[in-house]
């Protein structure tokens, strides 16, 4: 056996040297890949950069020039409806699901399996499977509405049909990961509080409002927030789906920050854009989680 | 409890799954029933044979073979930086001393919300200026830098903030006594590090390089952005370039889709049990 190193501060510093050694490459990769092109973003976002020319400060002028763009009021517009229409029917949907695997189900747990399963395809698989789906000719759901009588449903390029059908697209794909958080919220609400208010005559209902939905709050919150900052992000969908159309109809900012930055060779734009996103990312991640800890306080 | 079933029996409740259940299996069936569809005739119907000639007609008439090689290379040497990045940095940040460790873990914490997306345009000038390669002078011009290239396809994926704080979780959680005790012993800090407190995060491990893979492995905007060439297309980008040059080829492309997705299936089945159990302890707290 070896005596401990006698003096603790070369101890000390031999430990440091080797934790400095251990954390640098991972920071030196993060410095790389997220802190210098976040503050480039903010950089170039002020520029005329155009990836070839030397770039050259223009001030506010691709935020000026954006807010008066009606195509990015309608892709904010756009996105804002995907995340916050996703989220709503998600969260709502999710409990229900959650709510159902939660009874003892004979086969539960396979059906379980199933809905969770689109989880591991990308969304390029998801949205070409839904694109046949959705076919007017040969999708199924056009078919039925076709031997009822009605015409063929145009899903993807209608302007009405074309966001909500990649509103339920995304909602297939992504209603097994959430559901799943919310049902180990579930299964962890005490039994003993429902079959005491059950004793006392609480019906199904009441004893959902009054003590599994309280019980279950910050996971909902969790998934509300992860599922709407997802949603303003959504790009794949629309590219491989609707190409953006018809008429922009599902043109999301990410869709207008790539054509900016790769049609329009206007990178400085596309940088305005990223920022803006940027931004309202921190600013709700902040006020939601601020909001949930308030709620947390107040009702401890 | 008893009263709660009699008033929404279980009979309805199995019902509600079913239908469930069928809004899940009946794409699936489809998908399985048009890949086996012979070429000429309308998918979306029973076929009147099961061609199983199209799986080798798909891979025979687009680069498929060689997207999923870029694909494996890609998202399996990213996945292994992204795991030995975060083991390190996450044990520095758990059991070392470290000049500045609260100011890490507060960027660490804020890079957390920052979406990828937000850092593909500037990280792609970057790429593009990257001084040296693809024909770069010192200054970064003239070439097209890690622009269609392997290493500048897996530039996003190496490190991610999310693996270094789940690491750093997960050793913070183990007792500092196994350090000490080894360290009376004589053990060098790497060993500590490598032999004593690695084996016991291999589940965050395993779960780390999932996310990881999964990542690389679906990402469709920084291939997206980064190919110039059919030599570089991963298969989620080959894919769609595939289904917008041959958008009535269901047979085919439906074959591919499947191929693709079934090895990611197979082995997310076989995780899945404790690939739920470790993701939502950290996740939901």
């Amino acid at each position: 056996m070896v005596a401990k190193p006698s003096t603790p501060t070369g101890f000390e510093s031999h430990r440091r040297r080797a934790g400095i050694f251990l954390v640098s490459p991972a920071i030196a990769a993060m410095m790389l890949t997220s802190i210098v092109p976040l503050i480039l973003a903010i950089g170039l976002s002020f520029t005329d950069y155009d990836l070839f020319s030397t770039p050259s400060f223009n001030g506010l002028t691709n935020y000026q020039q954006l807010f008066s763009d009606s195509v990015f009021w309608q892709a904010l517009g756009n996105t804002i409806s995907f995340a916050f229409g996703q989220v709503v029917i998600g969260v709502v949907a999710a409990i229900g699901v959650a709510l159902l695997f939660n009874q003892n189900l004979t086969g539960g747990a396979a059906m379980r399996t199933i809905v969770y399963i689109p989880q591991a395809a990308s969304y390029v698989v998801v949205a070409l499977l839904w694109n046949m789906m959705l076919d007017p000719a040969m999708g199924p759901f056009s078919r039925i509405v076709q031997a009822f009588g009605g015409g063929p449903v145009y899903f993807l390029s209608s302007i009405e049909l074309a966001m909500p059908s990649i509103v339920v697209v995304s909602l297939w794909r992504n209603i097994g990961y959430f559901m799943i958080i919310i049902l180990a919220a579930l299964k962890s609400v005490p039994k003993e509080l429902l079959e005491a208010a059950a004793l006392d005559g609480a019906g199904a209902i009441r004893r959902f409002f009054y003590i599994t939905l309280p019980e279950i709050r910050s996971a909902v919150v969790f998934v509300a927030i992860t599922w709407f900052l997802g949603g303003l992000q959504m790009f794949t969908q629309s590219y491989v789906m609707t190409g953006g159309g018809p008429i922009n109809a599902t043109k999301t900012l990410v869709y207008i920050m790539y054509d900016e930055a790769f049609s329009a060779l206007n990178i400085g734009k596309a940088s305005a854009i990223a920022v803006l996103l940027f931004g309202a990312v921190v600013v709700l991640s902040v006020s939601l989680r601020a909001i949930s800890y308030l709620m947390r306080r107040k009702s401890q | 409890m008893k009263s709660s079933k009699s008033r929404l029996p279980m009979a309805t409740w199995h019902g509600v799954a079913l239908v469930l259940a069928a809004l899940y299996v009946v794409p699936m069936i489809y998908i399985v029933l048009a890949s086996l569809t012979p070429t000429g005739e309308p998918v979306g119907q029973v076929p009147s044979r099961l061609e199983f000639g199209n799986y080798i007609d798909a891979f025979a008439s687009s680069n498929f073979g060689l997207f999923l090689a870029n694909s494996v290379l890609v998202s399996v040497i990213s996945t292994a930086a992204q795991i030995a990045l975060s083991c390190t940095a996450g044990y520095a940040l758990a059991k070392l001393p470290l000049p500045g460790k609260g100011l890490i873990m507060m960027l660490l914490v804020a890079l957390l919300v920052v979406p990828p997306e937000i850092v593909m345009v500037p990280l792609f000038v970057m790429s593009k200026q990257v001084p040296f390669i693809g024909g770069n002078d010192w200054l970064g011009n003239g070439g097209q830098g890690l622009i269609d290239s392997l290493p500048g396809l897996m530039a996003p994926h190496v490190v991610s903030a999310l693996g270094i704080f789940l690491m750093r979780q997960f050793y913070q959680d183990l007792p500092d006594e196994l350090g000490d005790a080894a360290r009376v012993d004589g053990a060098s800090e790497r060993r500590i590090f490598v032999m004593i407190y690695t084996p016991l995060v291999m589940p965050a491990v395993a779960v780390v390089g999932i996310f990881a893979f999964q990542s690389a492995w679906n990402d469709f905007l920084w291939p997206l952005i980064m190919t110039r060439s059919t030599d570089m297309q991963t298969l989620q980008l080959g894919l769609t370039v595939f289904f917008q040059e041959n958008s009535t080829q269901w047979n085919l492309l439906m074959a591919v889709v499947l191929t693709i997705s079934l090895p990611v299936l197979a082995l997310f089945l076989f995780i899945q049990k404790f690939f739920r159990a470790d993701v939502m302890s950290g996740a939901v707290k």
